[in-house]
């Protein structure tokens, strides 16, 4: 089984790796009323499609959107790029930690490589899209 | 339709979407131009059209239950 599968499988079976790491990441920047639960189940949710996606190989469909829908929304609402981008860099390490520590030893590496290329690609969209709508 | 009366279809349109405040207005406003109905006077007609592209769009963000309950009210408002 590839690295990219073994990943999807985790997020498939524990849907809460998701959840969990962006909860931790509005406690850790202090932001915890930053957004509803709704808000986050949302968010969270879209977010894991487009990792699945960017994983499978199957293009950027659901980043793409949520480039044109959620980022412009949050950017709307008042928040700083800057904050964007730290939010985004510390959900990133937690999620890659949370999954890499749940493989089998010798597929930490080749998932962190996948991982820290997916989140480098997602903060650079993120903050040109927040750029753009800011 | 007076202008209020358009307005107040997207609203209704936006509530209906099962998509958090924060997300809906963005979300099914692009949905809307997405599928060729301009939302400032979107209509039942309109929305029927923009249907497809409303379920593609919503599940991004909606659980498979949520959609459900999302589509099942779109297709509510028109049927009016």
């Amino acid at each position: 089984m590839s690295t990219a599968t073994d990943i999807i499988d985790l997020l498939d079976d524990d849907p809460s790796l998701l959840t969990d790491a962006a909860r931790r990441t509005l406690t850790i920047t202090n932001r915890g009323d930053a957004y509803t639960e709704e808000e986050l189940d949302q968010l969270v949710h879209a977010f894991g499609g487009a990792l699945r996606e960017r994983l499978a190989g199957t293009g950027t469909e659901v980043l793409d959107f949520m480039l044109q829908t959620a980022i412009p929304a949050i950017v709307a609402r008042g928040e700083r790029v800057s904050e964007l981008a730290r939010s985004s860099a510390v959900f990133g390490v937690l999620l890659s930690v949370a999954i890499t520590e749940r493989l089998e030893p010798d597929a930490r590496g080749a998932a962190v490589t996948e991982l820290a290329s997916f989140f480098g690609e997602w903060e650079r969209d993120i903050v040109e899209a927040a750029q753009g709508a800011a | 339709m007076n202008a209020a009366t358009e307005q107040s279809f997207l609203d209704e349109i936006v509530a209906a979407s099962g998509l958090a405040p924060l997300l809906a207005p963005f979300t099914v406003t692009r949905l809307l131009i997405k599928a060729g109905v301009t939302p400032a006077t979107v209509d039942a007609d309109g929305l029927r059209r923009a249907l497809p592209e409303l379920e593609h769009g919503l599940a991004v963000y909606l659980s498979p239950e949520q959609l459900e309950e999302a589509l099942a009210r779109l297709r509510d408002l028109a049927a009016r």
